[in-house]
């Protein structure tokens, strides 16, 4: 018998450890070559002939009358039954048959799962049969460290050596798991006028588009969520998950503190990505958008009609002058069946917010309104959350 | 040892009938016999179908010989019927498709539990065949916990498993046992590939 390879790699503690080890592989060997079976689950071994007596195995299936005639007549018993009776059952892990072993694997942990796949050649087979399904899926990048979150575990990367590679890998491998089913994919890249990180970033956007590449598969995902100065990130994406199953995409710039406001003016996006974006199978099927701190641009994409699929259509709330002009554009261009919410008006009372929203702005009561511009009327509600919810009537 | 003289394991000693309750009597395949309740025979869907299908009356449960479950020793299902009683009543409960699962194990399969790994694998495979969901439900768990935190070494020292390397090392020699010559085979192959011939014969 050839001795296993991996004697001396550290796996045993001592040598009687090595010895009750080596025991349990030969008897399994033994039992294997005898059986002819090398990798069938074994306890098809103990599933002899029915014999004569009553029995779970003679008798399930069989018709009532059937039964009590089996069971009244007792010959003396099988050789066969006697065999197996008198054999020690010796029932060890890789004893199990497939579909338990696949039970297990489905109660173990998300932090060990993955760790189960390189235990064995059978339960990595088994693993990777099994969907896998994880809360999120987060990737932040920053320029002093990056984090890579599996559910509630985080893989953290410090500024130091290079913390941008480390994660990226370890992105990579997280998106590359079998059946791997995400209910939030979510990806934020810094972005700082520091000409360092600029090179940095555009270097990161780059292998991020050769791992999104090397994936050769969709990911299933339900909500998508994106934090980058262009729509770039996005574009890279889209194409990588599943269409049909994403829901939700929210895409947005980052915070304000980080930027002047004349910084926002001067933005632009290009009209040309937006239109690629929107023909996207994953964007048409999607039912429901939010973009933040970039009303500018939800402007630009809805002047070409990429918005007729979303459900909801979230946008930050306005507090400019130039931001409500902006959601009265975006108003205009409204269907019948989509709803425009504002998230939050705390720093707003809902009757200055109509106010804001043009003179042709009817107050109802105190939480509700009707906006009317060019003969399209618009019914404007605020919710117990402070959500501004602003919809078009259908004309008569 | 014959049928008569096999020792009589009652489960539940306190679960004893005041009013008329059916028990079902069953012998392992060390014919050691056991008395269940019809109430704590429907946690598992084999044993359910089956006295189901044989209709038996009070007197065919006392009369007729023990139901025999050949597959299972003693000691195993002495555990599987004592979790039967102690959940008999209980609500089967039905995959919602969800992974991972959810799992709590209660204290007192806790404590049944707290075996040998090599009882736990049995209890397990008795489970999976008498289709007794819950129990195979919480005895995976069990076995899904010893997992936690190990690195793949330490989990296949856990559940006695070779990696990969020693399974192909095993695959080999079975082979080998199987066919001595094909190793022959493949090594004159191989000296023929060498010396730069184009076919084999």
């Amino acid at each position: 018998m050839t001795a296993p390879s991996g004697l001396f790699c550290g796996c045993f503690e001592s040598l009687s450890d090595w010895y009750s080890w080596i025991a349990h592989w030969r008897e399994d060997v033994g039992e294997m070559k005898k059986s002819n079976e090398l990798f069938q689950p074994k306890h098809e071994l103990f599933q002899f002939k029915p014999s004569n007596q009553t029995s779970v195995q003679n008798q399930m299936f069989r018709t009532k009358s059937d039964v009590n005639f089996r069971t009244n007549i007792r010959t003396k018993p099988d050789f066969r039954t006697t065999s197996v009776q008198n054999q020690t059952l010796t029932t060890q892990f890789s004893d199990l048959p497939d579909d338990v072993l696949k039970m297990i694997i489905e109660r173990i942990t998300l932090d060990d799962r993955p760790k189960i796949r390189e235990v064995s050649r059978r339960l990595r087979i088994l693993s990777d049969s099994l969907p896998f399904e994880v809360e999120q899926v987060k990737y932040k990048c920053d320029f002093e460290d990056s984090t890579v979150y599996l559910g509630n575990r985080k893989f953290h990367y410090e500024h130091g050596v290079d913390h941008t590679q480390p994660a990226l890998n370890q992105l990579y491998l997280l998106l590359n798991i079998p059946n791997l089913r995400l209910n939030t994919l979510s990806i934020k890249i810094s972005d700082t006028h520091q000409s360092r990180w600029f090179r940095k970033y555009t270097w990161i956007l780059c292998e991020f588009d050769c791992l999104l590449a090397s994936l050769q598969k969709q990911i299933p995902v339900k909500n998508l969520s994106v934090r980058f100065i262009s729509l770039d990130l996005l574009q890279m994406i889209l194409p990588v998950l599943k269409p049909g199953i994403l829901k939700s995409i929210t895409s947005s710039d980052l915070e304000h503190d980080y930027f002047t406001p004349q910084y926002y003016q001067e933005k632009q996006y290009d009209i040309a990505d937006v239109e690629k974006i929107s023909k996207l199978k994953q964007w048409k099927l999607a039912k429901e958008l939010t973009m933040s701190n970039c009303l500018a641009s939800t402007i630009q994409v809805d002047t070409k009609g990429c918005f007729s699929n979303f459900k909801t259509w979230k946008v930050d709330a306005p507090c400019l002058d130039s931001e409500f002009a902006l959601l009265r554009s975006c108003m205009k261009k409204m269907n019948e069946h989509q709803v425009l919410m504002t998230p939050s008006i705390a720093c707003l009372l809902f009757d200055k917010f109509c106010t804001f929203l043009g003179p042709n702005t009817e107050m109802l009561n105190e939480n509700s309104a009707v906006y009317e511009e060019n003969g399209a009327i618009f019914d404007v509600k605020v919710d117990r959350e402070m959500n501004v919810i602003i919809t078009r009537r259908a004309a008569v | 040892m014959s049928v008569e003289n096999a020792p009589v394991v009652d489960v539940d000693e306190a679960a004893i009938p005041v009013e008329k309750k059916m028990y079902y009597r069953f012998e392992s395949n060390d014919k050691k016999e056991f008395r269940v309740s019809e109430l704590a025979i429907q946690q598992s869907e084999t044993l359910n179908r089956l006295v189901e299908a044989m209709g038996y009356t009070s007197e065919d449960v006392e009369n007729k010989p023990a139901i025999a479950i050949e597959n299972i020793d003693g000691k195993t299902l002495k555990l599987v019927f004592q979790w039967c009683e102690h959940h008999k009543g209980e609500a089967i409960p039905v995959d919602d498709g969800s992974v991972p699962k959810i799992v709590e194990i209660p204290e007192f399969d806790a404590k049944l539990m707290d075996i040998d790994n090599g009882l736990l694998f049995k209890l397990i495979w008795a489970a999976d065949y008498l289709n007794i969901v819950q129990l195979l439900n919480v005895s995976c768990k069990k076995v899904a916990n010893m997992a936690q935190g190990k690195t793949p070494a330490q989990l296949r020292r856990v559940y006695l498993l070779p990696s990969d390397e020693e399974d192909e090392a095993a695959k080999r020699a079975a082979q080998e046992a199987q066919d001595p010559r094909a190793r022959e085979v493949e090594e004159e192959f191989e000296e023929r590939k060498r010396q730069g011939g184009n076919s084999f014969f």
